[in-house]
């Protein structure tokens, strides 16, 4: 009797063991990949897809099963998505692509800890500093990414700040619209709130209550389209002040999009260092073997944050304590340098104000 | 038994064998041309949708230049109402040669106003080098915020992009689908899909793919190639065209059909095989048992005719000529063994009767020899008593009579006759029939019979040499006695027949070797002659006169030794030399297994 007892308990610990083995590691990716959103949800995604191909979908022997799911930067769809994934016992995921979104799906997520998110570039300081199941290799404190912006205001002594924005990311915009006003007026830089203006409003509506509004500095917080065509309209209209983007819409189709009018405009945005090294270079060459062209700063996040995932699986493969594997192991060497996180989860952020010179190249206003 | 079942088991495997191994080949024939017959059909399923597709693309490219050539011509005065009349139109962009916009019409609201600068659009660069009219690759339009193509030329001094949705070449491609498995990849010369029919593609270039990877990279196009598709996780064909116009890849894919038909047969084939493995599995155990249970039950039958005696008919429940035969043989066989052992049985005891006459008529040849020395050995006694008497009775007439003399020649009578009284019980003991076996020595045996013989070697001046180690045997006595004798009595014969002048010798020499009882008994006769030797143990075989012998004594010796005795009775000619002279003479050798 004792004799069957310990075989039954060795068998089931070496069936267990077998299938445990077999089953595969789900991860799915969520970005937005319809409409105007899709440049950011699609650049993450090659990024992350280039990353699992390189280890041919494959940790220690275990199995990766990449799912991509879009959200179509829709509130409804979103929920829709991450109830499925929920449904479907997928233990990882990658996105959202922007703060909006990312916060729909923490606020699903909040009841199932097992879960992990990880956002390659929501960057929203909403989610800094919580001990949830969300991680991050974007954003920050709101003080030090707005540091340079700040600076810059103080400097131009600019009061009049208007900030047009796509209220479909308003997680985002609200670093710009609420947090922005309140360390300018903290710092006695402004007295009036900052002006708020849709994106999705026509051009001709834009340039109207913009006028209205004597703007001394224009934060255009939307994507590299929309921002492009704004940037487009207004200068084509003789509004000449100085206009800041986000980091958002620092993107492969800005260029193209805004034309001749994209010298002099400001981006406040992180520096996704393209360094000479050897993994660096491995990457940017395996990026335009599979996408024939040359990588965008989003590509570089949404591989950076693969690049952790697949390091932390490594060390365990159990995807429900990735998180714990990943804050225990704290550091992570990625393509573009070293990744700390702390006890939240966060990482040492930074943004910084950068301007377009002559030759369609990235700037940094300030060098100490 | 266990013969006729690995004979059965032969049968039946030898049936199955070369019944199946020929199933097995056709089948594989079978498929293989089934295989062949499949992809051939496949490929030619894949040429005709890739042409179709091509053809269909074309026409599609045609109808667009027709209409770029109609709006340059024509100068509509609403692009709006032009697009309208065109679905596959989502915009026209009118710039001029810098690259700003004069124009933009769209369904939608474009955000795209004149004066915007369309300079830095790829399009626009790529054209502005050659100046020639194109149809673009895949790239996000900011006009339509989704991807898509664009076909570019110019009229005059200015440059119109026509907007091209992808529904519109993604409706003609679908409406080319047709009820096959076949999936169309419509991909740009960057490997930007178009239209991909292929479900969960998690790569958004079709260069990335194991399909253009391990096929369409390295092959011509029509080529009809099997990739093994670790995305879509299974074997797929693939074969590909590259559009003239555009250098597009039109790709036809479909997921390996083949093998899952072939999968089909090959199953219902293995069915098919094992039914008929079944099948004839039982008509090869039915064939092997028409086979093997007559030759059982002729087997059965053998054995209890062999075993009993009795006469068993085979009778066969079948109707097979040939083992009916068979019985009918065996029937008549049965029979004629049966009436052949019968006659036998009476030969053998006529010849029983006759070994007894033999026996009788050996016994009453030995007597003869045994009276003829029983004569030489009771002539000098009667001599001496004759001589005895006669001196008596002339002392009595001469008047010398003494009572002494009297006495003692008495005596000498008396001993006389007890010696004479003795010599008759010897012969009678050797004449008595033995009953049961007996142990004795053999130097008593070889003592007895040179007892018998002593007379007739004395008179004959026979030298007898004996040498012997003694040796217990266990048997009949006398018939011993009587074997040892002939051979003695046959060499005293031969002897006798020699010149006197000639120095006669028997040798008798007895020794132990390897278990077994060696007596040699050898004369200096001259041997037996060659051409003889060999019939010398016949009965009624005789050199001797008619009067002298009988031709029974070797046979009779022979008989004793070998049947009675176990052993073994040898006859050869030796040469020897004693006293420098040298003699020739018969051997023979007695060994008894001890």
């Amino acid at each position: 009797m004792f004799k069957n007892i310990i075989f039954l308990f060795v068998f089931s610990l070496v069936f267990n063991g077998c299938f445990n083995s077999s089953k595969p590691i789900k991860i799915a990716i969520v970005t937005g990949l319809s409409g105007k959103y899709s440049n950011l949800g699609s650049e993450v995604r090659d990024g992350v897809v280039l990353a699992f191909n390189e280890i041919n979908y494959n940790i220690n022997g275990k199995k990766i099963e990449l799912i991509q799911k879009d959200d179509k930067q829709d509130v409804d769809t979103d929920k829709q998505v991450i109830k499925t994934l929920i449904k479907d016992n997928i233990e990882v995921i990658i996105g959202n692509t922007t703060s909006s979104m990312t916060k729909v799906s923490l606020d699903i997520l909040k009841k199932h800890q097992n879960i992990l998110l990880f956002s390659p570039t929501a960057s929203s300081s909403e989610f800094s500093n919580k001990d949830d199941n969300f991680l991050r290799t974007n954003g920050g404190d709101a003080r030090v990414m707005l540091d340079e912006l700040i600076r810059f205001i103080r400097e131009q002594k600019f009061q009049n700040i208007t900030v047009i924005g796509d209220e479909k990311n308003k997680t985002f915009l609200k670093t710009y619209t609420k947090i922005l006003p309140q360390y300018l007026k903290a710092e006695k830089l402004i007295k009036n709130n900052i002006s708020t203006i849709s994106s999705n409003l026509s051009l001709e509506n834009i340039l109207s209550k913009l006028k209205s509004l004597n703007s001394d500095m224009i934060l255009i917080v939307a994507n590299s389209t929309d921002s492009a065509k704004i940037i487009q309209y207004l200068r084509f209209n003789h509004i000449l002040k100085p206009i800041v983007c986000s980091g958002w819409a620092k993107d492969q189709e800005f260029f193209e999009d805004v034309g001749k009018y994209a010298k002099g405009i400001y981006f406040v945005s992180s520096i996704e260092k393209q360094e000479s090294s050897h993994c660096f270079e491995k990457f940017k060459t395996n990026f335009i073997k599979m996408y024939h062209k040359q990588p965008g700063k989003f590509n570089i996040k949404g591989y950076k944050a693969a690049q952790i995932i697949i390091e932390a699986l490594k060390i365990n493969n159990n995807p429900e304590q990735l998180k714990q594997t990943i804050l225990m192991k704290k550091s992570f060497d990625t393509i573009n340098g070293k990744v700390i996180f702390n006890k939240y989860g966060d990482i040492q952020y930074k943004e910084y104000l950068l301007k377009i010179d002559d030759n369609n190249h990235f700037k940094r206003v300030y060098h100490e | 038994m266990s013969k006729n079942i690995s004979f059965k088991a032969d049968i039946r495997k030898k049936f199955l064998t070369l019944s199946i191994i020929p199933l097995i080949i056709l089948a594989v024939m079978l498929i293989t041309k089934i295989y062949f017959t499949f992809e051939q059909m496949d490929s030619i399923n894949h040429k005709k949708i890739l042409k179709s597709v091509d053809y269909k693309l074309n026409t599609f490219f045609a109808d667009v230049k027709h209409k770029a050539q109609f709006l340059a011509h024509n100068s509509p005065k609403s692009l709006k109402a032009f697009i309208r009349l065109n679905k596959e139109l989502d915009y026209i962009v009118v710039l001029n040669e810098n690259g700003i916009i004069q124009d933009v019409a769209s369904n939608k609201y474009t955000k795209l106003f004149k004066g915007f600068d369309y300079s830095s659009k790829d399009i626009y660069k790529k054209f502005i080098k050659t100046k020639k009219p194109f149809f673009s690759n895949v790239y996000f339009s900011n006009i339509t915020n989704k991807k898509g193509i664009a076909y570019i030329f110019q009229n005059k001094d200015k440059i119109f992009i026509f907007g091209i949705n992808f529904k519109a070449i993604q409706s003609y491609v679908q409406y080319l689908k047709n009820d096959t498995n076949v999936k169309v990849i419509l991909a740009d010369e960057r490997g930007n899909y178009i239209f991909n029919d292929l479900p969960n593609s998690t790569i958004d270039n079709f260069f990335s793919t194991d399909i253009y990877k391990y096929s369409v990279k390295n092959c011509d196009e029509f080529k009809h190639i099997e990739v093994e598709d670790n995305q879509l996780d299974s074997n797929v064909f693939v074969m590909y065209l590259k559009n003239a116009q555009t250098n597009w890849y039109v790709v036809t894919v479909n997921k390996d059909k083949i093998d899952d038909a072939i999968l089909f047969i090959i199953i219902w084939t293995i069915i098919f095989i094992l039914g008929m493995f079944i099948f004839i599995l039982i008509g090869a155990n039915k064939l092997a048992n028409s086979i093997v249970k007559p030759l059982e039950l002729l087997i059965d039958k053998m054995e209890v005719f062999a075993n009993s005696n009795n006469v068993n008919k085979l009778v066969l429940d079948i109707q097979y000529p040939l083992f009916l035969k068979v019985a009918n043989s065996f029937n008549k066989m049965q029979k004629i063994i049966i009436e052949k052992r019968k006659r036998i049985r009476e030969e053998v005891q006529i010849n029983k009767e006759k070994d007894k006459i033999v026996y009788e008529q050996s016994k009453m040849a030995a007597m003869g020899e045994m009276i003829g020395n029983i004569a030489h050995q009771w002539r000098q006694p009667l001599s001496l008593i004759s001589t005895i008497a006669s001196g008596l009775l002339f002392q009595k007439e001469m008047g010398v009579f003494e009572e002494k003399r009297f006495e003692d020649g008495m005596n000498k009578i008396v001993d006389t006759t007890n010696f004479l009284s003795q010599t008759i019980d010897d012969f009678r003991d050797f004449f008595k029939k033995d009953k049961t076996k007996t142990k004795f020595f053999i130097k008593d045996i070889i003592n007895k019979n040179l007892q018998l013989l002593e007379a007739s070697f004395k008179q004959n001046h026979i030298t007898v040499e004996t040498k012997i180690e003694d040796v217990e045997l266990l048997g009949f006595e006398n018939e011993f006695i009587q074997a040892i004798l002939n051979i003695l009595n046959n060499a005293k014969d031969a002897l006798k027949e020699q010149d006197e002048s000639l120095e006669k010798y028997i040798f008798i020499n007895v020794t132990k070797e390897n278990n077994k009882m060696v007596l040699k008994i050898s004369d200096n006769a001259g041997g037996i002659p060659e051409d003889i030797i060999h019939r010398i143990y016949e009965p009624y075989f005789t050199t001797k006169h008619q009067a002298q012998g009988t031709g029974i004594g070797l046979y009779m010796t022979r008989e004793i030794i070998v049947k009675h005795l176990d052993g073994y009775l040898g006859a050869s000619n030796v040469t020897f030399t004693i006293d420098n002279k040298k003699y020739t003479g018969a051997l023979f050798t007695i060994e008894i297994p001890l």
